[in-house]
């Protein structure tokens, strides 16, 4: 009997350790297709511009963002720019498509949610050390393919799906879930039009409906953007 | 060596090409989920997080786990991977994102269905673990998570209904349920039915054990296994209670504690005399209790007794109606509020004992007055239908009968999607079948259990009873539960019905010829059924058999119809019922055990000697799938085969077009075949993986596919006309773009679903012209573009393509790319999203993947419709397109006046002159006047209007773009108006270039260095 109990016990050590062999191979292949973590820990500012499309309708959509410290997300149509800025300790909504005449603040709880946002290394990146924890799930079709699925618990209490292609390593899917004023939300983004940049970091340049014409990492942002005054 | 070369070549190049059709392929065409939601399916198990009683999981009898996190506002369905049949719900309280769902419904009624384990998840919901050692207890009905060590689980299991087996009792893991131990453990044919759990003391425990059996055609609730027992050491040894406890054989028991006072223990114990026991000494010694009926009726189906959390002396019975006491079940009233009967869950807010969530076979109510009134809480989509069918209407109606909840009809499309109110009840009961008559678009046939089958008006609701009836020479007619009444697939003026002798009305049902003798075995062993139910007479029809289950009439031939039975007979005649063969040895010969109910038959629509069949042998203990074809009359049987299969067959359907194209139903899942049968493959895409398909109709009109699930509603995916042309060789293309079928042109009919906060809605068929290709590949690099050509080669849309694997499909609104808007305004104008609808003719379409190009034709068309002819339809257009280039028109103007403005602005900051920066603000501040006629430029609130000459075009612009109606006299009035005002604005800006022309080019050349800026690049 003592003998069966060894043997499961050794069982469950040798399965819970290859699981956590396997997951930690998948994340760092992941990591070199994205670049390989010298590069990533590099980033310190990216800038993306480019627009989204509906019917024949195209919008302008700019991202920047500063590695942990702040970002900014724009969107304009008709001549107006609605943007959300969020910093480590606020964060602003701006719509003049809702009839907004000025910057609203947003909740501590949804700035605390956005903070993995403009971690640009990715928070698969050393994610032990920042606090994340990492577990791999069952596969899930995803557009067609037979997804590898890492389940991300953030520290700060987002979970986020990442949905990976297993013949390229390119994440291909991520879900991203919270909570917000006591509900859970759901964000999905999918990935497409990957292309490496002049630093030979991996990038989806195309996110759902919209597509960026250009990725910049680590030109100089003007502080401003960050301000919601205007 | 040269020959292993090329045949290593050969085999990886085969590889290199092949693209196995799947699910996925067609992964772009979901279902749509039409409920209804307004009446539910059978609830099976409530759990909420005691912490955060907003969230609770619903396990249901058919329709899988539903998770809120709104208190029942809505739900959303978390276990489609999965078994649909949820016998228990557990949430470990102390980390309430880890739940425990047991499959396999323990409420052991004639339509029970069967689980295939237990499943447990980390992260509520999301994702899902099967757990071992439960994958043939079939049923189970209660999951306890240790209250203080989250390590140790408790499973009750009563086990298989149909037969024998050692996989039941009660089990016990003390690692999170990796591994699993049987701790209470009777016979083969006892299994555990109940068990609760000390919360001060957990290591004692109670639990009742029970021994049950179903035959197809009778029940037993009741034997030595039954008994009630008691731990106090964790389930390492057992002890059975029997003081002041009635004589057994018992039942099946119910078991309640008082969490307050975990001494206090009731029961209900289905024994010769049924009755309510009390302990108050933690089961040493019980006190009979007189109750009332509903405390004590039907144990085998409601099993269902709570004690609120705080008040030890109140006390619920969720039963046949709901009833409470007030003194700790010494006496029992009948709660108040109007709510489904059949109750079998209630789940009580231990923070705010008066709200409650209440199970029944018609959905969850809710009630925050300890059960006094209820609300229905509308939005969960759980019905459970046993067939569904169409008619031929435009947009056409499907029509389905209800376990427990009647038969209703939808439009299959309404004005916003389809809402619960868009469903309408047609006939009481239990619904089965419901038949739209062939000819009279305002008749349908409708029934409730025993073949009670009614001729309905669904213009006012009349109706008459239709059901054929005994004659003087006649056996008593026997009906199944689920007695098909069907219309003739030839001609539609003949309806069947079937008892043990098959009927047909040519009249309606006014009157019925019987054209067979017993097509049954008429086995009079089966036919006992007043004496079923065990321990509590039960018998409502549920049992009846040696009947008639199923009818088909040929297709191609009104003579040729098929009938099956319950016990195994299929049997067709082939001159209009003169006379009948049996083919079952035939199929016997092919392998499907010959006592099998013949649970469908599809005459071929190609072919008048073939038939497809399914058979169903579950309630032998056999869950295997058994569909088969014969192209001989019956003769000779073939029977389908996939890895894919593990549940038993409830309809086969051959496609209208494509007679390689077949769907079949099971209890676990829906499948298809692109190739007569040989590769299945299980239909997923917003199906549920495991749904109980019961029926599977194709709307000839539109190429929809039915289905009809026993737990998700009526599910509808949309013109399978990809599937009808997709084969093997297609898939092992890189790219292939689809032919389109002509489409209507059409604005806005019938809209998406708008802001729903209640209740559940889904939306229609996108009313956009569908745009399908395929890759063999998802497209991870590179670019898709689809873009749309008129007959001259003119790009009319430019579309950002989807890149998914399998089919893509990218809806086109049928219109041209939207005008550019004067920018500038306080507000966004919308016209920047809106352009007018091209008119009927022929399209190109071409899908650009790289540097490649693939191409289709579309040809658009209109409906014939007097109130809109093409002449309308192209005054309309053109008005619209003056519209459009009115906006154009006003951009330019408004960029030229802005631009102005902004050059004035640069030279205004250069210069030193305070006399001339005066002359130049004058000049700006014209401008300024002049562009606040051109667009609204101070009001950014949304509740103050302030309408200019954008925002008048884009009332009528947008008012002209979605109307299907010719241009009235006062919008053509309107857009002459405009035209002026537009002229007005242009000379006025005009009228103050000149006014300062000559001011500003004398400061330019004085006062302003070569290199600045020009103020006015117009030559005006």
């Amino acid at each position: 009997m003592k003998k069966i109990i060894f043997s499961a016990l050794l069982l469950l050590f040798v399965t819970t350790s290859f699981s956590q062999q396997k997951k930690d191979n998948i994340i760092a292949k992941v990591i070199e297709t994205m670049g390989g973590k010298e590069k990533l820990i590099t980033i310190k500012t990216i800038k993306k511009m480019g627009f989204g499309e509906s019917q024949g309708v195209k919008y302008p959509v700019n991202y920047y963002a500063v590695h942990n410290i702040s970002e900014r997300s724009d969107f304009s149509f008709n001549g107006l720019t609605g943007y959300q800025i969020i910093t480590k300790d606020s964060g602003f909504n701006f719509s003049p498509f809702n009839g907004m005449a000025a910057a609203e603040r947003m909740t501590d709880e949804d700035v605390k949610m956005a903070a993995d946002d403009y971690d640009l290394e990715s928070p698969l990146l050393n994610y032990e050390a920042k606090g994340h924890k990492m577990e791999l799930m069952e596969n899930e079709d995803i557009d067609g393919v037979d997804a590898i699925q890492i389940r991300a618990t953030l520290k700060n209490g987002k979970t986020i799906f990442y949905f990976i292609d297993p013949d390229t390593y390119f994440i291909i899917r991520t879900t991203a879930k919270g909570e917000s004023n006591g509900q859970e939300f759901t964000s999905t983004s999918n990935y497409y039009n990957f292309k490496k940049t002049k630093e030979g970091i991996l990038y989806a340049f195309t996110i759902d409906d919209v597509t960026y014409d250009s990725i910049e990492l680590n030109g100089p942002i003007d502080d401003k953007l960050f301000s919601a005054k205007k | 060596m040269k020959k292993i070369i090329i045949l290593f070549i050969s085999i990886t190049t085969a590889v290199a090409g092949f693209s196995q059709i799947s699910s996925a392929t067609f992964g772009s065409m979901r279902a749509r989920q039409l409920g209804p939601a307004v009446t539910g399916g059978r609830i099976t198990s409530i759990d909420g997080v005691n912490n955060e009683p907003r969230t609770l999981y619903i396990g249901t009898a058919g329709g899988g786990v539903w998770k809120t996190t709104d208190a029942g506002v809505s739900f959303k369905s978390v276990f489609d991977k999965y078994c649909q049949s949820i016998g228990a719900i557990a949430i470990d309280q102390q980390n309430p994102k880890t739940v425990y769902v047991g499959t396999g419904e323990s409420n052991m009624r004639n339509t029970v269905s069967v689980g295939d384990g237990l499943y447990k998840t980390t992260d509520a919901g999301e994702n899902w673990t099967k757990l071992p050692g439960f994958d043939s207890t079939e049923h189970i009905s209660k999951i306890i998570v240790h209250p203080k060590n989250a390590d140790v689980i408790y499973v009750s299991c009563p086990g298989p209904l149909w037969s024998n087996s050692k996989n039941r009792g009660l089990y016990k893991s003390t690692d999170a349920g990796k591994t699993f131990e049987k701790i209470l453990y009777i016979n083969e044919k006892t299994g555990c039915a109940d068990v609760i759990i000390d919360p001060v003391n957990p290591d004692i425990l109670y639990a009742s054990t029970w021994e049950f059996r179903r035959q197809p055609y009778s029940f037993n609730s009741g034997g030595q296994g039954s008994g009630m027992y008691k731990t106090t050491d964790a389930g390492k040894t057992w002890k059975e209670m029997t003081g002041g406890l009635p004589k057994k054989p018992f039942g099946r028991a119910a078991l309640a504690l008082a969490p307050s006072q975990p001494n206090k223990l009731i029961a209900i114990i289905e024994a010769e005399k049924t009755g309510l026991f009390m302990s108050d000494d933690a089961g040493a010694n019980w006190k009979p209790q007189s109750a009332i009926v509903n405390v004590v009726s039907r144990p085998f189906y409601f099993s269902c007794l709570v004690i609120d959390p705080k008040d030890a002396n109140r006390v619920y019975r969720p039963g046949f109606g709901f009833s409470y006491s007030n003194d700790g079940g010494k006496s029992f009233a009948d709660g108040g509020g109007s709510v489904h009967s059949d109750h079998h869950a209630l789940w009580i807010n231990p923070q705010y004992t008066n709200q409650m969530y209440l199970g029944t076979d018609g959905g969850v109510y809710m009630s925050t007055d300890r059960g006094a009134s209820w609300m229905l809480l509308a939005s969960l989509p759980v019905p459970q239908f046993y067939h569904v069918a169409y008619d031929n209407k435009t947009p056409y109606n499907v029509y389905g009968g209800l376990q427990d909840n009647g038969s209703w009809m939808a439009p299959s499309q309404a004005a916003f999607g389809i809402k619960n109110a868009d469903w309408k009840f047609i006939n009481g009961g239990d619904g089965f079948w419901v038949q739209p008559d062939g000819t009279d678009e305002n008749i349908v046939y409708a029934e409730y259990q025993g073949g009670h089958a009614s001729r309905v008006d669904i213009k006012d609701g009349t109706s008459y009873s239709v059901q054929p009836q005994q004659t003087i020479t006649d056996e008593k007619l026997r009906w199944n539960w689920n007695s098909p009444i069907v219309i003739g697939a030839s001609n539609k003026k003949n309806l069947y019905m079937g008892a043990q002798f098959l009927y047909k009305s040519t009249d309606q049902g006014k009157n019925w010829q019987k054209i067979s003798g017993d097509l049954t075995t008429n086995d009079k062993k089966k036919q006992e059924q007043e004496k079923s139910g065990g321990m509590s007479a039960d018998n409502t029809s549920a049992e009846d058999h040696c009947t008639i289950f199923t009818i088909a009439e040929s297709p191609l031939d009104e003579n040729i119809i098929w009938a099956g039975t319950d016990d195994g007979n299929l049997q067709y005649t082939n001159n209009g019922g003169k006379n009948w063969v049996n083919v079952s040895k035939n199929y016997a010969a092919a392998g499907v055990a010959s006592q099998s109910w013949v649970s469908s038959i599809e005459p071929g629509k190609f072919d008048k000697n073939t038939v497809y069949v399914t058979w169903e042998n579950h309630m032998y203990g056999d869950m295997k799938t058994y569909a088969g074809k014969s192209t001989d009359m019956g003769k000779t049987f073939t029977l389908f085969a996939s890895e894919e299969f593990n549940s038993f067959a409830h309809k086969i359907k051959e496609d209208n077009v494509n007679k390689n194209l077949l769907f079949l139903g099971t209890e676990m899942g829906l499948f298809s075949t692109l190739d007569g049968g040989k590769k299945w493959f299980r239909m997923k895409n917003n199906i549920p993986w495991k749904a109980m398909v019961r029926d599977i109709q194709i709307q000839p009109a539109t190429g929809d596919l039915i289905i009809g699930t026993h737990g998700r509603g009526i599910l509808i995916v949309d013109n399978i006309a990809a599937m009808r042309t997709m084969t093997t060789e297609m898939a092992g293309k890189e790219v292939y773009i689809f032919e389109n079928s002509p489409i209507n042109l059409t604005m806005g009919k019938y809209q998406t679903v708008g802001t729903q906060s209640e209740g559940w809605a889904t939306n229609n068929t996108p009313q956009q012209a569908p745009i399908k290709y395929y890759f063999r590949d998802r497209l991870n690099t590179g670019d898709v573009k689809v873009e749309v050509y008129d007959k001259a080669g003119k790009l009319i849309q430019s579309l950002p393509g989807t890149k998914r694997k399998g089919i893509n499909v990218v809806y086109w609104n049928m219109r041209s790319i939207p005008p550019k808007v004067a920018t500038g305004g306080a507000k966004p104008d919308f016209s920047g999203f809106t352009a007018p609808m091209i008119l009927p003719g022929d399209y190109t379409v071409k899908v650009k993947v790289a540097d490649k190009v693939y191409e289709s034709k579309m040809k658009l068309t209109a409906e014939q419709n007097p109130n809109f002819t093409l002449a309308d339809r192209e005054a309309q257009y053109n008005t619209a397109m003056e519209l459009y280039k009115m906006h154009e028109e006003l951009a330019v103007l408004s960029d030229e006046v802005s631009g102005k403005q902004k050059g004035l602005k640069v030279i205004m900051q250069k210069l030193q002159n305070a006399g001339t920066k005066k002359v130049l603000q004058q000049y700006y501040d014209s401008l300024e006047t002049l562009r606040a006629t051109l667009m609204g430029t101070t009001q950014t609130s949304l509740f103050a209007d302030e309408e200019r000459i954008r925002e008048q075009i884009s009332e009528v612009y947008t008012s002209v773009c979605y109307q299907e109606v010719r241009p009235s006299n006062l919008q053509l009035e309107r857009v002459k108006g405009l035209q002026s005002d537009i002229k007005k604005a242009t000379e006025k800006n005009v009228a103050v270039t000149k006014k300062f022309s000559d001011k500003v080019k004398e400061i330019e050349e004085k006062e302003i260095p070569k290199t600045t800026i020009t103020i006015d690049k117009s030559k005006n």
